[in-house]
């Protein structure tokens, strides 16, 4: 699930204080999901920003609206008519959410709301943990399905770097040290001489270094071609 | 909202308070939350007591505190309330 | 409802005594299909714990648990009170007994009287209240306490001017409902019942007796029943502490232990089992209320053997600096200047103190009633030595008369969750007493159809009350009809004198019919107390209960506005437009049913599963007893006697045959739980053999285990045993040999971290064998090496025994623990003396240790299976420690025992039978009725983020077969955290949406809004 984490409140104020009429727009899956941008969210935003603007005497109306994914058209579609009736959107969808309504909806500018940080788990309610990066190679089977690219701060493939600390990472006492994780997790599977051979330098280029990807299903693309020329 | 043809745009905003004023005489208007169990019972036992207090505080009886959604503290803000008191 | 069984077993049961263990056992009864009459000498019910102020160990206010019970109890249709009144005679056998009911006079008529009390306020004559512990007055015509049930007013004729001048009648005058009767002659009524609960409560004791403590005589000195009612917000000091001399704050506050218990000379000989609890409890509150407090507890031996009691005394001295002083104070004299007081005691090398307090607390102890005497020839059942309730530990609610059980302090003293427990115990006795006659004698209300009003326009109906004077001396009430009446969708509105009078009910069903109301809105008093009535009401004209709201116009508004007219009025308005703002959008709500399996399973075969098993047996369901032991019994296997009973094993024989020989009960050992599903009344289980079972109920006995010692050379050195070892050796026949010195220590394993509990058996256990031994040889030395000794309530008598019979008792603490050498086949002990102040060295052939209990291993794996919270200790979590001691948040599933916290055979008897008397209720019905005000899942809103899930208290959201959330109504209370947490706004608490909420907040701030500009 992507995670995310709406914006101090005072840099969303910077960015619509010149609107006349703003429309906060929520994203109801995954940063619904991490309390950031549904359609909850998005009505508490609206408000705060109702309030700002008439402590700071600017005229300003705000609406708010959600729909249950921003990355699909066929969702926000339906409303887009009235949504270009707005000076601005404010969505709180995350980024993917943000451009690709950008992508569609023509002269009115779309800014972020909130701030998506990670692909994570959530273990309790309340917390939100990175456990993968979206590197494009996984290599999960060889390290105990621990990744050390998500999970070890400096990404390294060949075991912990000097600054491992008791099972934690230098950088912070909060931070597991990844390599400790995956060297106990092999123990408890008897595998740790897997870990002895060693992995070669690794091809960034299926991650983002390799510049922005795309997924192409061609059945599924012939498939709706085919739909298409039927009618 | 699940199916997209169900979506609209929330643009009923109540009339919100600018701004302005102290007025003479001015009171505090404050809106309390009670839960049903503690503080609505604590109220009516004020009364049973015969406790003074003034008469700018009305009160919302809740079924529990944890019912209680930010959007309501908010929008009585908005409709001009000068406090909100949760109790629970 | 009228099933004549054909042996005449009567369906109804007498309670007398009207406190929270017999409004518990009414409850109990009265739901599980028994018709109830319930005696009350008081004017209302309520009894002791209406008085105290906040409850230990959790510091929740007392009127706050009760109060809503009384308002159930109060408006039960097979409840039926009958305050003012005594039992008189008793006739008859089990099952059919004739009871004669003495109503005294109240001279106000309850059929007329709305309990507004304008004739209080109106009566000139004050006297000291006996609520109030004559700490503040009370008026001549009086209810006992402000949220009283009945809260009919009652004239104390004694303290009449009418009465006794023969002039006044200033009531019969302010009373409008003409309620007021002079001539009230009482009367008296035949009751036919199948059992009879005793339950009359007790006395304190008379701390006057012991003038040199100056109750009664120094005005500082007060005693702690006194105090609870300085410390209560309702109180004569509201709350605020101050010393009766001069009303000044008092910095150092004393509390005196064992006033008037253990001491045979001038008091009683027993414990009384709440003292050292409640005085610590006190302590703690009177610092929360005042920081400058320095509290001091002077104290013989610190009784805190319930569950969580230790810790709660650890936070009162780390957290709330109070100091407990080991001492008895030998005499208080007060400072004629300045009314301080000067407590004279011994510290425990000898050195005389003189110590000055501000106020000083007596924590007096518990007797049985004065007349408890009569009262047991009443009834004709058999006292023990002290004018208790005499009972056994096989059967601890049994008087010596079959068919009337008794519980509470009239058993013996006890703490208000063991109430409770006795309370639903002795429900569960008599339903099984009963179970041929159940639903025989009980009222079904009967209802017109519902009136479809789902797609109506609403047309609302309001009604303004008068209550007297109540509302409308401050409220202008002609006023606020008239600023309602036009509002968009009030069809009707009027005021009225009382909503809630018989008169007042009647025409506004007339009403409702007329004008085709479909909402009703009533701006009276509060609905914590007075909704289920107009519900009722309307209810009987064909709406759907929940088409209505109460404005609370009187507590919340006119009681504390007197004097302000205007704004009173103008707010009343407000509260009234609120109400209806809401009522504008309320729907008719539907109480779903669901089926019940009336079929229990306990797990756990031990003495609790087995007694839990019988009672729900006897009173007529299947029961599936689980063991995963090849063998029933439990932990009571170990044990020979108990202080009082010798025959434990045959006790445990003759149950262990009754459970296998019942026709309802089948035995599941050497099993154990694979799968569990379902919910109250749904359960399924499938145990490890493959059996499966459907069931409605469950009862989790899953019991404990004895702490193995690790210290003491124990398992190293066989002159190094326990005290079960000890006592098997002892029932075998092992000679006790003369010149033999066993040196037994108390509270291995016990009250130090991380086991920072009482195991509550061991004093019993040590005490119950050095008594065997000294029995059996009196040449024979024995010494307890304890921290406290905790033989609590009539315990004390063989803590008294021992000594007498030359057991020694001395005392170590935690950081000194007595020190044990092995030499050759004896021991050196090394201990420090207290007394002597100094290191003693003693030697022993024998080493007894008295092991503690712990949690059965298997608890940690049931708490997940079945979602249910263990305390840090690992012992299973009850729903409220006060009030629900017995049941787990999720409905339907109750524990018992060990599983619960460590407990002595007749506690754990007990709680079994309550676990089985509540099971007992769930089972009775056949179907279960879901409240309407609950939480509403629309699944096309919801993603499944399973917030809602993680966060529900009762474990109502679940994940459903197709992997999404799904919500189970029956397990939901209506609190709507849900609804709070919920990203996609998913929930809705019926009655509470958020719409309502809203439309409630833009009317509560509608005028006070400035738009500087559009």
């Amino acid at each position: 699930m992507i995670v995310g984490q709406q914006k101090p409140f005072e840099e969303i104020w910077g960015m619509v204080k010149d609107f006349k009429k703003v429309l906060v727009y929520g994203c109801n899956t995954c940063v619904a999901i991490c309390h950031a941008g549904g359609e909850k969210e998005a009505e508490i935003l609206a408000s705060m920003i109702r309030m700002k603007a008439a402590q700071e005497g600017v005229n300003m109306k705000v609406g708010h609206a959600a729909v249950m994914r921003h990355c699909e058209p066929e969702y926000f579609e339906p409303l887009m008519d009235e949504v270009r009736t707005y000076d601005l959107v404010l969505s709180t969808a995350c980024g993917v959410g943000v451009n690709f309504l950008a992508q569609k909806i023509g002269n009115i500018p779309v800014y972020p709301g909130i701030n998506t940080t990670f692909y994570g788990a959530v273990p309790k309610p309340g917390e939100f943990i990175e456990l993968c990066a979206g590197c494009g190679n996984c290599i999960l089977h060889l390290t105990g399905g621990i990744c050390p690219i998500a999970r070890c701060t400096k990404s390294l493939m060949n075991g912990p770097c000097g600054g491992t600390d008791r099972g934690k990472c230098e950088i912070s006492q909060d931070v597991d040290c990844g390599w400790y994780l995956i060297v106990e997790r092999m123990k408890q599977l008897g595998r740790l001489e897997d870990l002895v051979e060693i992995q070669p330098p690794r091809d960034w280029s299926t991650s983002f270094h390799g510049g922005p990807r795309r997924v192409i299903l061609e059945h599924l693309q012939d498939f709706e071609e085919k739909e298409e020329k039927k009618a | 909202m699940a199916k997209a043809a169900e979506a609209d745009i929330k643009k009923e905003v109540p009339p919100i308070e600018k701004p302005h004023e102290i007025p003479p005489n001015w009171e505090p208007n404050v809106l309390a939350i009670a839960c049903h169990y503690c503080a609505f019972a604590a109220a009516d036992l004020a009364g049973v007591m015969r406790l003074s207090y003034p008469t700018n505080v009305k009160v919302v009886r809740i079924p529990c505190t944890g019912k209680l959604d930010y959007i309501h503290i908010l929008h009585a803000f908005e409709r001009g309330v000068d406090g909100v008191f949760v109790a629970g | 409802m009228s099933n004549k069984t054909d042996n005449n077993i009567s369906g109804s049961v007498l309670i007398v005594g009207g406190g929270i263990g017999g409004m518990q056992a009414a409850l109990d009864l009265a739901d599980g299909g028994f018709k109830v009459h319930m005696v009350q000498r008081d004017s209302s019910i309520g009894g002791i714990m209406v008085m105290l102020d906040k409850t230990f160990p959790t510091g929740d206010c007392s009127m706050c648990m009760i109060s809503p019970k009384m308002v159930e109890v109060g408006r039960h249709l097979n409840i039926d009170i009958h305050s003012l009144s005594e039992v008189v005679s008793v006739k008859g056998q089990p099952g059919d007994f004739k009871v004669l009911v003495k109503h005294h006079p109240r001279y106000v008529d309850p059929a007329k009287c709305t309990g507004c009390g304008d004739c209080e306020a109106k009566c000139p004559k004050k006297i000291p209240s006996e609520f109030e512990q004559q700490l503040g007055p009370r008026k001549a015509i009086y209810s006992l306490f402000p949220q009283a049930v009945p809260n009919t007013r009652a004239i104390d004729a004694k303290n009449c001017i009418y009465f006794t001048k023969g002039k006044c009648k200033n009531c019969e005058k302010a009373c409008k409902a003409n309620a007021i009767n002079y001539e009230d002659k009482g009367s008296e009524v035949e009751l036919k019942v199948g059992a009879i609960i005793l339950c009359p409560g007790l006395d304190r004791y008379d701390a006057t007796v012991r003038g040199e403590l100056g109750l009664g005589r120094w005005k500082n000195v007060l005693s702690s029943i006194q105090f609870e009612r300085v410390l209560s917000a309702s109180g004569p000091f509201k709350g605020e502490i101050k010393r009766p001399s001069d009303g000044r704050h008092p910095t150092k506050v004393a509390w005196i232990q064992c006033v008037g218990s253990r001491d045979s000379h001038k008091a009683n000989p027993w414990c009384s089992s709440v003292c050292c609890m409640y005085a610590t409890k006190q302590a703690i509150i009177a610092k929360e209320h005042d920081s400058h407090i320095e509290p001091t507890i002077f104290f013989m031996e610190m009784r805190a053997y319930g569950k969580d009691f230790d810790k709660y005394v650890e936070r009162a001295k780390n957290d709330y600096n109070v100091r407990y002083q080991r001492a008895m104070v030998s005499i208080i004299r007060e400072d004629p200047e300045t009314n301080d007081l000067i407590l004279r005691y011994a510290l425990e090398d000898g050195t005389l103190v003189d110590e000055i307090f501000d106020l000083v607390i007596l924590s007096i102890g518990l007797e049985p009633y004065k007349d408890a005497p009569e009262f047991a020839k009443i009834f004709k059942i058999e006292p023990n030595q002290y004018n208790f309730a005499k009972t056994s530990t096989f059967q601890p609610v049994q008087t010596s008369q079959k068919g009337i059980y008794v519980m509470g302090a009239y058993q013996g003293p006890k703490d208000i969750p063991e109430t409770v427990m006795q309370g639903s115990a002795v429900a569960g006795a008599a339903m099984s007493l009963l179970s041929k006659a159940r639903g025989t004698e009980t009222v079904i209300r009967k209802l017109p159809p519902e009136i479809d009003v789902l797609n109506q326009e609403p047309r609302i109906g309001v009604f303004v009350c008068h209550c007297g004077i109540n509302i409308a001396a401050t409220v202008d009430v002609e006023k606020v009809v008239e600023a309602v009446k036009d509002l968009p969708n009030v069809v009707y509105a009027t005021n009225t004198l009382y909503a809630c009078s018989q008169d007042s009910q009647e025409m506004l069903k007339q009403l409702i019919k007329e004008h085709n109301l479909n909402r009703i809105v009533v701006a009276s008093c509060t609905p914590r107390t007075h909704e289920p009535l107009f519900q009722e009401t309307i209810r009987e004209a064909g709406l759907n209960k929940y088409l209505f709201d109460l404005a609370d116009i009187r507590e919340q508004c006119s009681w504390c506005h007197m004097g302000n007219r205007e704004a009173a009025t103008k707010k009343a308005i407000k509260i009234a437009k609120m109400a209806i703002a809401k009522a504008r959008l309320l729907e008719p709500l539907k109480s779903e049913t669901v089926n019940v399996t009336p079929v229990a399973m306990v797990l756990g075969g031990g003495i609790a599963g087995i007694t839990s098993a019988l009672s729900l047996a006897d009173q007529g369901y299947k029961v599936h007893l689980v063991e995963k032991e090849e063998e029933l019994g439990g932990l009571i296997k170990n044990l020979y006697n108990t202080l009082e009973e010798s025959n434990v094993q045959e006790f445990l024989k003759t149950k262990i045959s009754e459970v296998k020989s019942h026709p309802n009960i089948t035995v599941h050992t050497g099993v154990e739980v694979k799968k569990t599903d379902g919910f109250v009344g749904n359960f399924n289980t499938t145990l490890t053999n493959g059996v499966s079972f459907e069931h409605g109920a469950i009862i989790l006995a899953t019991g404990g285990v004895e702490y193995l010692p690790t210290e003491y050379f124990y398992q190293e050195n066989e002159g190094v045993i326990t005290q079960r070892e000890l006592e098997k050796k002892l029932a075998d026949g092992e000679p006790v040999k003369a010149g033999d010195t066993y040196i037994m220590i108390q509270c291995v394993g016990s009250r130090e971290e991380p086991f920072q509990y009482c195991s509550r058996i061991c004093c019993q256990d040590a005490i119950k064998n050095a008594i065997s031994i000294k029995e059996k040889n009196p040449k024979t030395n024995v010494a307890i090496l304890y921290r406290d000794i905790r033989t609590y309530g009539l315990k004390e008598d063989y803590y008294k025994k021992a000594r007498d019979l030359g057991v020694l008792f001395i005392r170590y603490e935690v950081d000194k623990k007595p020190i044990i050498e092995p030499s050759g086949n004896k021991f050196i002990i090394k201990v420090w003396d207290y007394l002597l102040n100094k290191e003693i060295i003693l030697s022993a052939d024998h080493i007894v240790l008295s092991t503690g209990l712990r949690p059965h291993p298997s608890t940690e794996k049931v708490s997940g299976m079945y979602k249910v919270t263990r305390n840090q200790d690992g012992y299973f979590l009850e729903a409220h420690v006060k009030l629900r001691p017995v049941d787990f948040p999720s409905e339907g599933i109750f524990v018992t025992g060990l599983a619960h916290a460590p407990k002595n055979l007749d506690e754990t008897i007990s709680q079994a039978l309550a676990a089985a008397g509540r099971a007992g209720v769930v089972l009775s019905h056949k179907q279960l009725a879901v409240s309407g005000l609950i939480a509403k899942h629309r699944k096309e809103n919801c993603m499944s983020c399973l917030t809602c899930m993680r966060v529900c208290p009762f474990d109502s959201p679940y994940i459903a077969e197709d992997g999404r959330i799904a919500h189970n109504e029956v397990k939901c209370h209506g609190c709507g955290i849900c609804a709070a947490v919920c990203p996609a706004k998913a929930f809705q608490v019926n009655n509470f949406r958020d719409d309502q909420i809203l439309a409630m907040i833009d009317q509560a701030t509608e005028c006070e809004l400035v738009v500087a500009e559009k």
